[in-house]
């Protein structure tokens, strides 16, 4: 039966969200800490990525955000990702926007903005949101929640929910010693937090929901209680 | 150099591939790679090629130099381990873009029993003249001679489930509220039939704490929330019509005229839905080999039969009880028993128990990492005929939707 359906080309699963955008987290962690400078320049030589063989230069999401322009200068990389898509020069129409000149594909893509939902992307995360992820699994039906994890948590939501070109700034203005504070993202994260428009805190904090919460652990743990009183 | 190059024959033409493949590649690797990429032409790859068919080395610098970068090749194979990690993430990617999913839904179409699978599969039938028996021998026939009608039933079945019953995405009101998303995975079960795991997001994007809180500091909140979940799940039998609807049940869907009232209507479909449950939705009480497959044998892993629940309530944590007279009754949506006549469970996931196995969302990636099993390793050709049909549920069910589902925006906001 597998195999009628699927030479008959049905879904082996059913969603009304088909458009995704996928972002690997360890390679935004990369890019911000290049932004930050807390990590060289270069470093990004070392980063791999797919690449369609016509292109003359590596380009990738992070690129295209990097270099999206004046006009897309206020998109954060989260709402970037949901709602500008790629669209070939040739069949640009005026309400789309060029790329910054020093983009390698300027001559050739413009950014559509999403006009309709049907239109707009769902972010999809590969990777932990947290180094020390593996750490947290072996917490049996418990979450542990140190500064560590919540840090990488914060840079997470720093990369996705704020432009790029502010981190700097921001960084030295709520926590100078970002480059040896081992908490400088969970510090400016909760600076930041309070001021981003409403609909960009409700993403935020549904992030936590791929995350094991206090209370979820507490009721968890009373119905572990339960199931061995009545067992 | 860290290179996976998914094929070389085409890539030195220096085109894209057909299928879509891509080149993963360091970025300071870059230059030399695609210099050396598209220095092949067809004749060098088919040189290379004829030697290694040949035990032969190749003498081409240029493909050795690539080879030796070579570090693995990847293609798209669906409901392979990696296919599946995919799905996870994509319902990762939905939670953060619409908030906790209300509804986990779990739907088992009975491909032995219903009637449309024999019209997919082309056999002509009268209900009237055919005793239940014989059908459903001939059915039985059908199906296991004819996967790709059932295939068929299972597709259009899912796709009126989401989009004709639960109207999701559309921005209207479906049997379950105004969904906003849904992402159903397929799995089959020991004799290959499909059933369909899903979970459901509602518009507004509520959060637990949100939600929990309103429940446990506003009265009037919980009381209207209890009746909207009492509305949609139900976990009840009404004793005096079990006996008597038991061998009532039909595999055909009843029909409702056109200028019936909404409380007959509401009354008619609860009968109906009754006899659906008494078949269908029932654990037996003498379990069977699922229920302790997981290694406990002393307990039913469905937790079969339940505690009762007399009048619904909301406890010390905010989770809802809802009314149980049935210990043995999975639960069940009445409209969706219905229309698909066959098994499936409901839960509310906010304020429920499940929260606590859905939270993380590991709970979903045992599901869709339980197995790894690949089609296309035993792929074989079939010729079929597409004999396309649909329920007519839109048009019996949607205008009554208001009598069974509030919006979870009339809950308040």
């Amino acid at each position: 039966m597998q195999i009628a359906s699927t030479l008959l080309q049905f879904p082996s699963r059913y969603t009304n969200c088909e458009k995704f955008s996928h972002v690997g987290i360890y390679r935004l962690r990369r890019h911000i800490r290049m932004y930050l400078q807390t990590l060289p320049a270069d470093d990004l030589a070392e980063d791999s990525c797919v690449l369609p063989v016509r292109t003359q230069k590596p380009v990738d999401r992070f690129d295209n955000y990097r270099w999206r322009g004046e006009n897309l200068k206020d998109y954060t990389f989260f709402e970037y990702c949901m709602v500008v898509q790629r669209c070939s020069r040739r069949e640009a129409s005026s309400t789309d926007y060029p790329y910054d000149e020093r983009h390698p594909n300027f001559e050739t893509y413009v950014q559509r903005v999403a006009k309709t939902s049907a239109q707009i992307h769902t972010v999809c995360l590969h990777g932990q949101l947290s180094e020390f992820q593996e750490e947290e699994e072996t917490v049996k039906r418990g979450h542990a929640m140190t500064a560590a994890i919540r840090n990488d948590l914060a840079e997470v939501l720093v990369a996705f929910f704020v432009p790029w070109e502010k981190l700097l700034a921001l960084f030295e203005a709520h926590c100078p010693q970002y480059k040896t504070r081992k908490d400088a993202n969970s510090e400016v994260w909760s600076v930041i937090e309070p001021s981003l428009p409403h609909y960009l805190r409700t993403y935020a904090r549904n992030f936590s929901l791929l995350q094991k919460s206090k209370e979820e652990v507490a009721v968890d743990a009373i119905g572990l209680f339960e199931q061995w009183w009545t067992s | 150099m860290g290179t996976v190059l998914s094929d070389v024959n085409c890539s030195g033409c220096g085109r894209d591939h057909s299928m879509g493949y891509g080149i993963v590649v360091k970025r300071r690797h870059w230059r030399q790679f695609q210099r050396e990429l598209n220095s092949l032409t067809l004749d060098r790859i088919r040189r290379a090629i004829t030697a290694l068919a040949n035990n032969q080395r190749i003498a081409d610098a240029t493909i050795i130099t690539l080879l030796q970068h070579l570090r693995s090749v990847g293609a798209y194979e669906p409901l392979s381990f990696a296919y599946k990690l995919a799905m996870r993430a994509q319902i990762k990617g939905i939670s953060i873009r619409f908030g906790m999913a209300a509804w986990w839904l779990t739907v088992n179409p009975s491909d032995l029993r219903n009637p449309l699978v024999l019209q997919l599969a082309g056999i002509i039938f009268s209900a009237e003249s055919m005793p239940a028996a014989a059908a459903a021998i001939r059915r039985m026939i059908s199906v296991t001679s004819n996967p790709v009608a059932v295939a068929e039933f299972f597709h259009y079945l899912c796709n009126s489930l989401f989009l004709d019953l639960l109207r999701s995405g559309s921005d209207t009101l479906g049997i379950l509220g105004k969904v906003a998303a849904h992402y159903g995975v397929v799995e089959t079960n020991g004799r290959g039939m499909f059933h369909i795991h899903s979970l459901i997001w509602l518009s507004g994007n509520f959060t637990f704490d949100e939600l929990r809180r309103r429940v446990l500091e506003d009265p009037d909140f919980a009381a209207r929330l209890t009746a909207f979940l009492e509305s949609v799940i139900t976990n009840a039998i009404d004793r005096a019509l079990t006996d008597d609807n038991e061998s009532r049940f039909s595999e055909h869907m009843p029909q409702f005229s056109d200028d019936i009232c909404d409380d007959d209507f509401k009354e008619q479909l609860l009968v109906d839905s009754q006899s659906v449950a008494v078949k269908c939705q029932m654990h037996s009480s003498k379990h069977n080999a699922t229920c302790f497959k997981y290694g406990n044998k002393s307990k039913c892993r469905f937790g079969m039969p339940r505690e009762l629940v007399p009048t619904p309530y909301i406890d010390d944590f905010g989770v809802v009880h809802l009314q149980r007279t049935n210990g043995w009754i999975t639960s069940y949506n009445p409209a969706i028993a219905s229309c698909i006549r066959s098994n499936q469970d409901i839960s509310w996931i906010p304020t429920s128990s499940k929260a606590l196995a859905l939270v993380q969302l590991r709970y979903q990636g045992r599901y869709l990492s339980s197995s790894d099993v690949s089609e296309s390793r035993s792929c074989f050709r079939v010729h079929v005929k597409f004999k396309r049909q649909r329920f007519g549920i839109r048009n019996r069910f949607l205008p009554r939707c208001k009598v069974f589902a509030p919006s979870i925006q009339c809950l308040g906001s």
